[in-house]
C-alpha cells in the first residue's frame, strides 16, 4: 500500500516537472545573438543581459548578485549535443581565473533578504487633532440641570516620542522558493538534445562597466570563446 | 471664545514640547563626535617621529572613523515627523450624554467624538510606522501584486484563470494579490482568443502583465517578446 502511495506521488511530481517550462525559446539562428560561434557543426550564441534587460526578463532581482548570460546551443544536424553547466565558464578578459555558473538554489539563497530585528527609534511624531460638533442639549448628568446645546469645537496636539520600530521583514521561504523556481525554469536546460536549446546562466559576479568578459564553452575537449558585449 | 483660547493653549503646549524635544535631539547628535579626542605619544627622535607620522595619521583617521561609526551605529538620530492629522465632526443629543471635552480629560475629547478614540489609537501608535490599511479583501502584506492590463475591447468580457482555475472577470481583476509562487496566468475571451504567461509572484513586489489576446494561439505576444 505504501509503495502505491509513493508511486502516485512520484507520478504527480514527474507530471508537474514535465509541465514546467525549461529555458527560453531559442532564436532562429545562433547569429541572432550578440556573440556567436560554430564548431564541428554545433552553433552557439550568447548575449549578456544588462540590468534593465534582467529586470524585464525576471521577477527576481537577479542582477543584485549575478551576471546573467543567455546562451543558445544549436546541435549539428542528426546528432546529439550534451549540454552541461560544467562546460561553461565566464572569464574576465586578461585574468587567469574563470567563474562557473551558479545553481538556482545558490542564487536564490543569495538574493533572500534577511529580516532586520526590532530597533528603538527616537522619532517625535506629532498628531494634530481638531473636532467640531453640535450638541442639542439635555440634562447634565453631574448637576441634573437642563443644559443648553450648541456648537462645540476641540483641538489638540498629540506628541509621541520614541518607541520600538517594527522589525523589517525579509524575504519569506516562499519567496526564496519562488525565486529558485523562476531561475531554474529559465536556466539553460541540461542533458542530451538534438534540437536547439537556450536559457540563462547565472554567474556570481558583479558587473563592472569597464571590464570585458568572455564566455568559454568546452565542446568535445575544445574551448570555444565568445567575447560578450 | 473660551474654546478658542483653550485650543490656542493646547497648540502652544504642543509646539513647546516639539521644540524642546528637537533641541534635545540636536544636543545628543553632536555630543559623541565632540567628546572624541586623539592622543598621540611623544616622539623620541626625528627618525621615530618620521616613522610614526604616518601611523599617527592612520590612528587619527581610524579614531575619526570610529567616532563616525559610533555616531552612526548608535543610530539615535532624532526626527520630527508629522503624524496623522485628524479632523472630526459629531452630533450629540439627548439627556445623560457626557459632554466633557474640557473637564480635565487631557486635551483629547474622548467622550465627545465617538470615532475619535479608536482612530486616534490606531493612527498614533501604528499609523506612522505601518501605514494605513488600504486595498481590497485580497490584500495581505505577505502577498505580491499582479497588475493586469488588457485592451479596452478585451477587458469587458475576458476571463482570468490562474493555474487553470477560474479567478474572475478581467475587468474586476486589474489588481490581484497572490501568495508568493509561480503561476500559469491565462486570459481568455469568448471569441476564443487567449493569452497565457508564466508569472512569478514575490511578496511585496508588483508585477505588471500586459495581456494581448491572440486568436487560436496559447502563447501570448508578451512572453514571445521576453523569450525570443
Amino acid at each position: 500500500m505504501k509503495m502505491i502511495k509513493w508511486f502516485v506521488v512520484l507520478l504527480c511530481a514527474s507530471a508537474l516537472a514535465s509541465n514546467a517550462p525549461r529555458g527560453t525559446v531559442p532564436r532562429a539562428t545562433a547569429d541572432k545573438y550578440d556573440s556567436h560561434a560554430e564548431k564541428n557543426g554545433v552553433g552557439i550564441g550568447a548575449t549578456m543581459l544588462s540590468a534593465n534587460e534582467a529586470h524585464k526578463a525576471f521577477s527576481t532581482d537577479v542582477d543584485r548578485c549575478c551576471m546573467v548570460v543567455e546562451v543558445a546551443l544549436y546541435p549539428a544536424k542528426d546528432s546529439l549535443a550534451e549540454v552541461s553547466l560544467g562546460d561553461f565558464a565566464l572569464r574576465v578578459v586578461g585574468e587567469d581565473t574563470a567563474r562557473r555558473p551558479s545553481s538556482p538554489e545558490l542564487v536564490a539563497g543569495k538574493l533572500q533578504k534577511k529580516s532586520e530585528p526590532e530597533a528603538d527609534n527616537h522619532d517625535v511624531v506629532i498628531s494634530p487633532t481638531a473636532g467640531i460638533g453640535y450638541e442639542r442639549g439635555g440634562i447634565d448628568p453631574v448637576t441634573g440641570q437642563p443644559r443648553r446645546g450648541g456648537v462645540v469645537t476641540t483641538a489638540g496636539v498629540g506628541v509621541g516620542v520614541g518607541g520600538p520600530q517594527p522589525p523589517k521583514p525579509g524575504s519569506s521561504e516562499a519567496d526564496r522558493r519562488t525565486m529558485e523556481i523562476e531561475l531554474r525554469e529559465k536556466e539553460l536546460p541540461q542533458g542530451n538534445t538534438s534540437a536547439p536549446v537556450s536559457g540563462y546562466l547565472y554567474f556570481s559576479l558583479q558587473k563592472k562597466k569597464s571590464t570585458k568578459y568572455q564566455l568559454e564553452y568546452v565542446l568535445n575537449g575544445n574551448v570555444v570563446t565568445l567575447a560578450l558585449k | 471664545m473660551r474654546t478658542r483660547a483653550l485650543s490656542g493653549i493646547f497648540i502652544t503646549i504642543g509646539l513647546v514640547l516639539i521644540a524642546s524635544v528637537s533641541a534635545l535631539g540636536q544636543n545628543q547628535n553632536t555630543s559623541p563626535s565632540d567628546q572624541k579626542t586623539v592622543v598621540s605619544p611623544p616622539a623620541t627622535n626625528s627618525a621615530q617621529a618620521a616613522e610614526q607620522k604616518p601611523s599617527n595619521a592612520k590612528d587619527d583617521t581610524h579614531d575619526k572613523s570610529e567616532a563616525k561609526s559610533e555616531n552612526s551605529s548608535s543610530g539615535h538620530k532624532w526626527h520630527v515627523r508629522l503624524g496623522t492629522v485628524r479632523v472630526g465632526a459629531s452630533y450629540a443629543s439627548g439627556p445623560g450624554f457626557f459632554y466633557a471635552p474640557f473637564y480635565g480629560y487631557d486635551f483629547y475629547p474622548y467622550a465627545f467624538d465617538p470615532f475619535f478614540v479608536s482612530s486616534f489609537y490606531s493612527s498614533f501608535f501604528y499609523g506612522p510606522y505601518y501605514g494605513p490599511y488600504v486595498g481590497g479583501v485580497d490584500y495581505a502584506p505577505d502577498k505580491g501584486k499582479v497588475e493586469l492590463s488588457l485592451s479596452s475591447k478585451d477587458a469587458k468580457t475576458a476571463e482570468v484563470y490562474i493555474d487553470d482555475a477560474y479567478a474572475g472577470m478581467a475587468k474586476r481583476l486589474k489588481s490581484m494579490w497572490l501568495q508568493p509562487g509561480a503561476y500559469n496566468l491565462m486570459v481568455t475571451a469568448p471569441d476564443g482568443s487567449s493569452f497565457q504567461q508564466r508569472i512569478y509572484v514575490l511578496s511585496g513586489k508588483s508585477l505588471k502583465v500586459s495581456a494581448h489576446l491572440i486568436a487560436q494561439r496559447p502563447q501570448g505576444k508578451d512572453s514571445e517578446e521576453k523569450q525570443p
